[in-house]
């Protein structure tokens, strides 16, 4: 046991010493946060000004009053613009979907009130299976709902009042309503109860909420640079079995095994500790809020540098020399790197590509850190990516185990 | 006494190579043995066995006892192993290699340390032992490659062409380090292709080809396998045809010849007569001028059991 740590000290003290390793590890990943980040900066902004869905609310010229009513609760939600047309311009709604780029078109029948029970229903078209017709359904239904529970507890009150003490005339009894109306609205807007619902889980990061271009470009840079930084410790398996280094060790009473885990530890801590700093400097130089959610970071990180070392591993036992691994760790650095929409998001890839590049392990990653970062999500929402990655970490592993005992036949 | 190291039916093939074909040897805790053959004759094969690098395909192999099938980390404690191939990290200094493998070896701390320095003071490198061994010259590199055998002082050190390709100077400094070592009481495992080398280091000898050894003994028993004898040239300051009359009746002594100024004997064992002769030639008032003594060495031992020459 003793001894494995003596080779972990050894793979360190090499692979820090080599003057690849700061550049590769950290220089470079900073360098490329900043620069994806400035590019993509004026992006961004441009488009998160104007990128919260339309809802178009469609229904009788007569009934302006709802509609802007309607118009003016959904801009409030904060999450949507919203438009009002009337059923004269566009007798066919479903037009506004092309026309006016609408993810929801809301459109009301004639005489339209909140609770009424003889009325034909609004008729709301979205479309479920893209993240932004989630959010509107979602806030469409939050706001009907909040109104229909304003209107009943309203017209109770006022039922039970005018019960003991019947108004004069239906002028006061309407003129009551409008005031207790009125005055649940005000208490809603206090909040006294405040009912807090999380955003139900979106599953890739959409870039009209990513704030900053960073937000992106940092745990982008840091999935690639992880994956590429396995290269330095990977080799020494090679090297090792090179200048007959691994079989001097063999003579000493170390085991190969040992020797396996020691590597795999090595890189295992390297990496984490490449992560960390990373983080680090994603947090305060580039405005990236990783410390919102330590812990979570924390166990991805962990996740994640145990798949890469599983994954160097894998390299350096089936690397025949150090110019295989240095291949090997590039292919696998554009493809992890690529499908894991660490360059690009890849909910703007085509739908067949995206189904499978989610679940790939620098997806994974890179959704377990912007679960945190961007969608500004809970502790739990890591677990999933987590256990995906831990899953990953194991199969690779295993996978070079296998080889492993192959090769020493 | 308990023998260092007892190789017994020992076989390692390779797909269709039999490069260990059935050898057997033993070495005498304190001596230094050598196993002397040509490139490819499986020296390092026997000694990567030996060292427990892989399975025999059949024997065994006993360290001081400890099979190194059966107790392979007991009989991995007990020796000290340099590869034929310098195997260091280049991008680490001579001391930080040096303090890995001791750490490997079992050494910690304080102790650690101090075989560390012993050990740099020992192979001479003392003073470069901060510079990476990239930078080393290939002798240098082949200095640390035995010293760090050496750390943990094993009672065994087996050493598989240490002096291969590099400069004279080198070479000598190591062949010394090997019998200061032996001196202190450390068994030796030489192997070699250069018979000066076992000549001169090995109280034992076996000389290996294809696989097997084909003959093992003293380097004068060796010889006497092709039944050679001495040679010894000497001139005298004076005519001596008296003296070379009693010359040939000493014991030992077959033949007395003069070449010219050259007087040419065949003894049996030149260190048993040279006294003798001395004395005859004093009391004959005699003065040797000059004498050269030429054993019949190794490799015309190599060419009477092989029928090659051990260098190619
Ligand atoms: N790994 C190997 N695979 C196949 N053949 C080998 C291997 N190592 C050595 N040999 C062969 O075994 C024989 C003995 O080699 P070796 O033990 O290295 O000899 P030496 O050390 O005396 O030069 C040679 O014929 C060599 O070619
Ligand atoms: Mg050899």
């Amino acid at each position: 046991m003793k001894r494995i740590f003596d080779i972990v000290g050894k793979d360190i003290s090499q692979t820090l010493r080599s003057p690849m390793a700061a550049l590769f590890l950290i220089a470079m990943p900073l360098m490329f946060t900043a620069f994806f980040g400035l590019i993509f900066q004026g992006v961004a902004k441009d488009e998160g000004a104007q990128e919260k869905p339309l809802v178009a609310v469609v229904g009788e010229a007569q009934d302006g009053s709802i509609l802007n009513e309607l118009q003016t609760l959904f801009q409030e939600s904060g999450e949507l613009t919203a438009a009002v047309f009337t059923t004269d311009e566009y007798p066919d709604s479903l037009i506004l979907f092309e026309e006016k780029e609408a993810v929801a078109v809301l459109s009301l029948p004639e005489h339209f009130q909140f609770l009424s029970q003889d009325q034909t229903p609004a008729t709301l078209y979205v479309d479920e299976t893209s993240s932004e017709g989630q959010t509107a359904l979602y806030t469409i239904q939050r706001v009907f709902s909040q109104q229909q529970i304003l209107y009943s507890t309203s017209r109770l009150a006022v039922q039970v009042v005018d019960e003991q003490l019947p108004y004069a005339s239906d002028q006061e009894y309407q003129a009551a309503l409008e005031q207790v109306l009125a005055k649940a609205g005000q208490a809603w807007d206090k909040k006294a109860v405040t009912v807090s619902m999380e955003r139900a889980v979106t599953e890739t990061t959409d870039l009209s909420r990513i704030e900053s271009a960073y937000d992106q470009s940092s745990p982008g840079m840091l999935v690639q640079f992880t994956i590429s930084g396995l290269m330095g410790t990977a080799i020494i398996f090679v090297q090792e079995r090179r200048t007959k280094t691994l079989q001097r060790m063999l003579t000493t009473a170390t085991s190969r095994s040992a020797i396996i885990i020691a590597h795999a530890l090595s890189m295992f801590f390297i990496i984490v500790a490449q992560q960390i700093i990373l983080v680090l400097s994603g947090h305060f130089l580039f405005g990236v809020d990783y410390l919102r959610e330590p812990l979570a970071i924390l166990l991805v990180i962990v996740a994640f540098a145990l798949w890469v070392s599983g994954m160097g591993t894998l390299i350096g036992v089936s690397a025949k020399n150090e110019d295989q691994v240095v291949l090997f760790s590039l292919i696998a650095m554009f493809l992890f790197t690529a499908m894991g929409g660490a360059w690009f998001t890849l909910e703007n890839t085509s739908p067949g590509f995206y189904a499978i590049a989610r679940y790939t392990p620098g997806a994974q990653a890179m959704q377990g850190l912007q679960n945190i970062i961007v969608r500004k999500q809970g502790l739990s929402s890591v677990f999933a990516p987590v256990g995906m990655l831990l899953l990953y970490a194991f199969l690779f592993y295993a996978a070079a185990i296998l080889i492993f005992k192959k090769n020493k036949e | 006494m308990e023998n260092a190291v007892e190789v017994k039916g020992l076989k390692k093939f390779y797909k269709d190579v039999k490069a260990v074909n059935g050898v057997d040897f033993s070495i005498q805790s304190g001596e230094i043995f050598s196993l002397l053959g040509p490139n490819g004759a499986g020296k390092t094969t026997t000694i990567n066995v030996l060292t427990g690098l892989f399975p025999p395909n059949a024997g065994d192999a006993l360290i001081f006892g400890h099979s190194i099938k059966k107790e392979p980390l007991k009989a991995k404690a007990l020796m000290g192993v340099v590869p034929q191939e310098i195997a260091l990290y280049e991008d680490l200094s001579a001391r930080e290699n040096l303090v890995f493998w001791g750490k490997l070896y079992g050494l910690r701390g304080k102790q650690l340390q101090k075989r560390v320095d012993e050990v740099l003071e020992l192979i001479g490198l003392r003073d470069r032992q901060r510079q990476r061994i990239s930078k080393y010259s290939g002798g240098m590199k082949r200095r640390v490659n035995i010293g760090i055998a050496l750390l943990h002082l094993p009672k065994l050190v087996i050493m598989d062409e240490p002096t291969v390709g590099i400069d004279p100077q080198s070479r000598r400094h190591i062949l010394d380090n090997v019998l200061q070592l032996n001196k202190q009481g450390m068994t030796v495992l030489y192997t070699t292709h250069y018979m000066e080398e076992a000549q001169e280091l090995s109280s034992h000898i076996a000389i290996m080809d294809q696989g097997r050894i084909v003959a093992n003994g003293t380097h004068a028993e060796l010889v006497k396998l092709v039944g050679e004898q001495d040679r010894v040239e000497l001139a005298l300051s004076q005519d001596g045809g008296k003296v070379l009359k009693e010359w040939k009746k000493v014991k030992g002594v077959s033949k007395v010849d003069q070449e010219g100024e050259k007087i040419v004997l065949l003894v049996n064992d030149s260190n048993a007569v040279l006294p003798e002769l001395f004395k005859i030639a004093n009391q004959q008032n005699a003065r040797i001028a000059s004498i050269a003594i030429h054993e019949p060495n190794l490799e015309t031992v190599f060419l009477h059991l092989t029928g090659k020459a051990l260098r190619d």
